[in-house]
């Protein structure tokens, strides 16, 4: 993406990437995550299915290549190209870690953030379906008013700087799956 | 604990007519409130389970669960109150209903509680074990069935279509017969004019359906 392009829809809240992973490292890491047995879990903000995959630092050939490629990228790529689109270092904070993100039916986010920070959403939910069935990312001004909302993707990105978001409770027998961290500047 | 009001004859003949039936008012007025009190002070586990025949992924329930197992000399209202269900209480089921009923042995009884996002996909009970579904409703509130969180029994082999719909109740107590399974059409050897099949269709708003729910099994031979 032009890097002014890129500066600009972060200045305004929100940066959408088509195709951020490689198709084939989406697919990839969608068929191996959303295998993951994780529980719901009612917090305060809503209900969700959360993990953390914890990937060595050490490249263990037992462990799935496609998990050291989305470190590599969260880690290094991602920050350098934020780093380079704002003129300010970022890093992400659980760098190593893969925080987990399924919803399924019956899960939600009510309205939270802004987070401090450029909050990160990577889709890796092969399926797509209407919005009115829940379960899409909805971005919110300030005041509440919506002013983006982005179908989970496969390898989509979405960088979201000084916003509310929530995710509408979801209706129907779908999956979404995120990995879902931030980027703070250093 | 039973409302000494309750007219039994009564509910024998609706029972007989098609074995699924709502009580309500089932307990001293007093009996329900501390009930409530007291499992509002419970601690809930959300829960969920796969769907049997959906894709993988797919959930056949989602809601907030606390299950209590009576001790012996506790006078605690649950206590007191699951020895009462699975002692006299079921007696009393027992000769509304025509069935012997048993309890599990431990006398356990299982608080749900069913706030957004919590659902309970179409089934029918039946696993040749249970004999009697029970929904003791110790819900104070009530809303709209659009909001999702109602008891809805469907015709069989039509899963949209609701042929009764029961609103979350306070003091109510809602009994079904799943000793059996219904044939395509409803042809069953009782008769009743619709199945055990039912759900709890999910609760979109942030409201609290809260029940102590489960099933007795049978005596057979």
């Amino acid at each position: 993406m032009e890097h002014a392009a890129a500066a600009a829809a972060l200045a305004g809240g929100h940066l959408h990437l088509d195709d951020a992973l490689p198709a084939g490292l989406a697919a990839e890491l969608a068929h191996l995550l959303n295998g993951l047995a994780l529980p719901p879990e009612l917090g305060a903000a809503g209900i969700a299915c959360v993990g953390q995959v914890v990937v060595p630092e050490v490249i263990d050939p037992q462990n799935p290549a496609c998990l050291y490629a989305l470190i590599h990228y969260l880690d290094h790529t991602l920050p350098a190209l934020v780093s380079g689109w704002l003129g300010h270092p970022y890093v992400r904070p659980d760098a190593g870690c893969l925080p987990v993100w399924i919803l399924r039916k019956g899960c939600y986010l009510d309205a939270a953030g802004p987070q401090p920070g450029i909050e990160v959403w990577l889709g890796l939910t092969g399926l797509r379906w209407p919005a009115a069935w829940g379960g899409h990312l909805e971005i919110l001004d300030e005041a509440g008013k919506r002013c983006g909302e982005v179908a989970p993707g496969l390898g989509s990105l979405e960088l979201i700087r000084g916003r509310v978001l929530q995710v509408p409770l979801l209706t129907r027998q779908v999956q979404a799956l995120w990995i879902r961290t931030v980027l703070v500047p250093c | 604990m039973l409302n000494p009001h309750l007219d039994l004859p009564a509910l024998q003949l609706a029972w007989a007519a098609q074995r699924n039936l709502r009580v309500t008012d089932v307990l001293k007025a007093e009996v329900a409130t501390a009930l409530l009190a007291a499992l509002r002070l419970q601690p809930y586990q959300l829960r969920s389970g796969p769907a049997p025949g959906e894709g993988p992924g797919a959930l056949g329930f989602q809601y907030g669960e606390c299950t209590l197992v009576p001790e012996a000399e506790c006078d605690h209202v649950t206590c007191a109150f699951a020895r009462w269900w699975h002692g006299p209480g079921r007696t009393w089921l027992a000769h509304l209903t025509g069935m012997a009923l048993t309890s599990p042995e431990d006398a356990r009884i299982v608080a749900t509680l069913y706030g957004k996002g919590c659902y309970l996909e179409a089934h029918n009970d039946f696993d040749g074990q249970r004999a009697l579904a029970y929904v003791l409703g110790l819900t104070p509130g009530q809303w709209p069935a659009e909001e999702g969180g109602h008891l809805e029994f469907l015709a069989m082999g039509a899963v949209d279509a609701v042929v009764e719909r029961r609103p979350p109740g306070f003091n109510t107590l809602d009994i079904f017969d799943v000793s059996r399974i219904e044939g395509p059409g409803g042809s069953v050897a009782r008769g009743p004019t619709f199945g055990p099949v039912h759900r709890i269709p999910l609760v979109t708003q942030h409201v609290e359906r809260r029940a102590i729910s489960g099933w007795f099994g049978q005596r057979t031979g």
